[in-house]
């Protein structure tokens, strides 16, 4: 998929004037890239986006968009290479979805902002790639998260820069939305020849649908790969390393240790109700045994202790369980 | 620019001419809607009414619209500029600011001995009145890098003012009483009795400045979107402080100088402006803002020269008018009183 160099950086060290967040970073982004970077909260992904942008300026090192050093660019020239979506959402009570994706113009127009044919275009296509032509009269301040989401990634692509970043795009998402956004992402890079850069602490979301992802290690630097690869090397577990969690590699989630040191005896004939019974008992510290003096049978959707009560739901035989 | 927006546009201003000529026309003497005209196109015998709309009621009604359309757009800049809702020139301590150095002014003279001919201390206490103001504007700027709440610029404003008036009564203290009623008489407010050259004075500034802030619409629409979001698409954001800086202290310094310090038509203005045209546009707001800025300064004179025998002063009108409009503004705000 990446094709020609869009952004690199050699020995970058970036951070604030007192503090240095990460160093060493040898990063590459081609066009067409989709990358994910990710890492916990506070590990400095806010920080290396606004360096990409010009909103934060390197300690050490250079980042170079398309050959032309950042720190050498004009703001005005810059926005052309890069556009961005923020968390932050600035004053817009009393603007349309539309007003807010013609500012994305704002490097293209003349001193007046006037429109030309071409700008209209573009910002019609902006707003037609992401399903947004029934909401563009609509009042920004009336929409929902992932619809406001939606406007200002549309903006940053009207802005028509090679190179879009996102802030955390997907933090504030419902699943659905999550998965749609991710859809669209995938779309715009596509349709547009886009490279995307977004950051994101969802280890799962990552996993599931980016093929490329920039991992913050615990060194305080960057690694390029996938998500599997970081499985399977194990640099995921250091990264979000905690006693609490460990990686199940059955489905490359982090899941919870539980002290599971009682036991039942469980009869059913679905498998996956089974299942899904042993992951709510793990929750109170049971396990399904083959052999235990308390049997449990799952029959017609109640659950029966043998020679005892019946519940009518999972969540009355738990509340039982725990009393005992 | 939609349809709708013209028709407003042709309305206010409307509006705008209506009470221009009902200054022209009400007070002690009452003079007729026709007389006015046949006395602006030099066609009139009536001495006496000719001489009241010319030296008396023309500059008046001149200089209320000026320093009313001025402070609006002063405001106007503010608000886009710091992202507040509750900036303008007078509740953010532009006014002390410039007050602090007019007083500094008209009264050090008595402190060196110097008194100046009248020409020379009027534009000494316009330039003192634009330092002042540009002043407390860069310590305001200064101040919004450290803290990102509405409410905190407010209490500073508020906090400053307090601080110039203790020190304008320490100067009054030690100044001889005819410059102390000179700067009580100016601390007022008026539009009343202005010279022609004070009244260029003005109108230079708003003309200059109107045009100035037009060149400046794109740059503070994209404001709108917040400082990183407008740096992102190219705004080189130092350069632009700078300008706002300079636009706000020269319109809101030289209403000062001449009108004296004028209560809440900059921050009124442009919220009344947003609601009639419902935009926010600059291209519109800024033309909008002139028009109900002038407005606002017109029907505050209006107002203060209903009662016939007395003038009541123009700031006790703008506050009435000003002071439940924050507070209506603030109670609709929810946000805003939570922060």
């Amino acid at each position: 998929m990446s094709s020609g160099k869009l952004l690199s950086t050699d020995r970058l060290k970036i951070g604030y004037e007192k503090k240095e967040v990460l160093s060493n970073l040898n990063l590459n982004i081609g066009s067409g890239d989709v990358i994910c970077l990710m890492g916990p909260n506070g590990s400095g992904k806010s920080t290396l986006l606004k360096t990409f942008v010009g909103l934060l300026k390197p300690i050490e090192g250079e980042v170079k968009i398309l050959g032309k050093n950042l720190n050498d660019l004009e703001p005005k020239d810059l926005s052309k290479l890069v556009s961005v979506v923020l968390t932050e959402r600035g004053n817009i009570s009393g603007l349309t979805v539309e007003d807010i994706v013609r500012l994305g113009r704002f490097p293209h127009t003349n001193m007046w902002g006037k429109l030309e044919e071409k700008d209209r275009r573009i910002i019609k296509e902006c707003i037609e790639l992401l399903n947004l032509e029934n909401l563009k009269s609509e009042l920004a301040t009336e929409l929902s998260d992932g619809q406001l989401q939606k406007v200002f990634i549309a903006r940053a692509l009207a802005q028509d820069a090679p190179l879009i970043v996102l802030d955390e795009p997907t933090t504030f998402l419902d699943i659905s939305n999550k998965m749609e956004l991710m859809a669209i992402l995938d779309r715009i890079s596509k349709a547009r020849n886009k490279a995307l850069l977004f950051s994101s602490h969802d280890w799962e979301l990552a996993l599931e649908m980016c093929p490329k992802v920039w991992l913050i290690d615990s060194s305080g630097s960057i690694v390029a790969g996938t998500p599997e690869e970081f499985l399977y090397t194990g640099v995921i577990q250091k990264m979000f390393m905690h006693e609490r969690f460990y990686l199940d590699n059955n489905n490359g989630r982090f899941c919870e240790l539980k002290d599971r040191n009682k036991h039942l005896k469980f009869k059913c004939d679905n498998a996956v109700v089974a299942k899904w019974v042993d992951h709510a008992l793990s929750k109170i510290g049971y396990k399904i045994e083959k052999e235990s003096d308390l049997s449990i049978v799952f029959f017609e959707n109640k659950f029966r202790i043998e020679g005892g009560a019946e519940f009518k739901s999972l969540s009355d035989l738990l509340d039982y369980l725990k009393l005992r | 620019m939609l349809k709708n927006h013209k028709f407003i546009f042709i309305y206010t201003f409307f509006a705008l001419i209506l009470l221009f000529f009902s200054i022209l026309s009400w007070g002690a003497v009452k003079i007729p809607f026709n007389e006015i005209f046949s006395i602006i196109f030099g066609n009139s015998n009536n001495e006496t009414f000719s001489r009241i709309i010319w030296e008396l009621r023309l500059p008046r009604a001149f200089c209320s619209m000026t320093a009313g359309a001025s402070l609006g757009i002063a405001g106007l800049m503010m608000q886009t500029y710091f992202q507040n809702p509750l900036a303008g020139p007078f509740v953010l301590g532009i006014h002390s600011g410039s007050s602090l150095a007019v007083a500094f002014f008209i009264m050090s003279g008595s402190l060196i001995g110097i008194t100046l001919p009248p020409e020379l201390s009027m534009a000494g206490a316009a330039i003192s009145s634009i330092i002042g103001g540009a002043l407390v504007f860069f310590l305001l700027v200064l101040v919004s890098f450290k803290v990102k709440g509405n409410v905190i610029l407010l209490v500073m404003g508020l906090l400053f003012g307090y601080f110039a008036s203790g020190l304008i009564s320490l100067l009054i203290s030690v100044t001889e009483a005819q410059k102390i009623k000179t700067y009580l008489m100016w601390s007022l407010g008026s539009f009343q009795g202005k010279s022609i050259n004070e009244l260029f004075l003005l109108s230079f500034c708003l003309g200059g400045s109107l045009i100035w802030s037009l060149f400046l619409g794109k740059r503070l629409n994209v404001l709108l979107l917040g400082e990183n979001y407008a740096k992102s698409l190219g705004l080189n954001f130092k350069r632009f402080k700078f300008e706002i800086l300079a636009l706000t202290a020269i319109l809101s310094g030289a209403v000062t100088a001449i009108c004296g310090p004028v209560a809440f038509i900059g921050i009124m203005a442009p919220h009344i402006s947003r609601k009639i045209f419902s935009s926010q546009d600059h291209f519109i707001l800024i033309p909008g803002v002139f028009l109900t800025g002038s407005i606002l300064g017109l029907f505050a004179e209006f107002i203060s020269g209903l009662g016939l025998t007395t003038v009541l002063p123009i700031n006790a009108i703008l506050g009435l008018l000003g002071a439940p409009f924050i507070l209506f503004f603030l109670l609709g705000n929810r946000r805003m009183l939570n922060e």
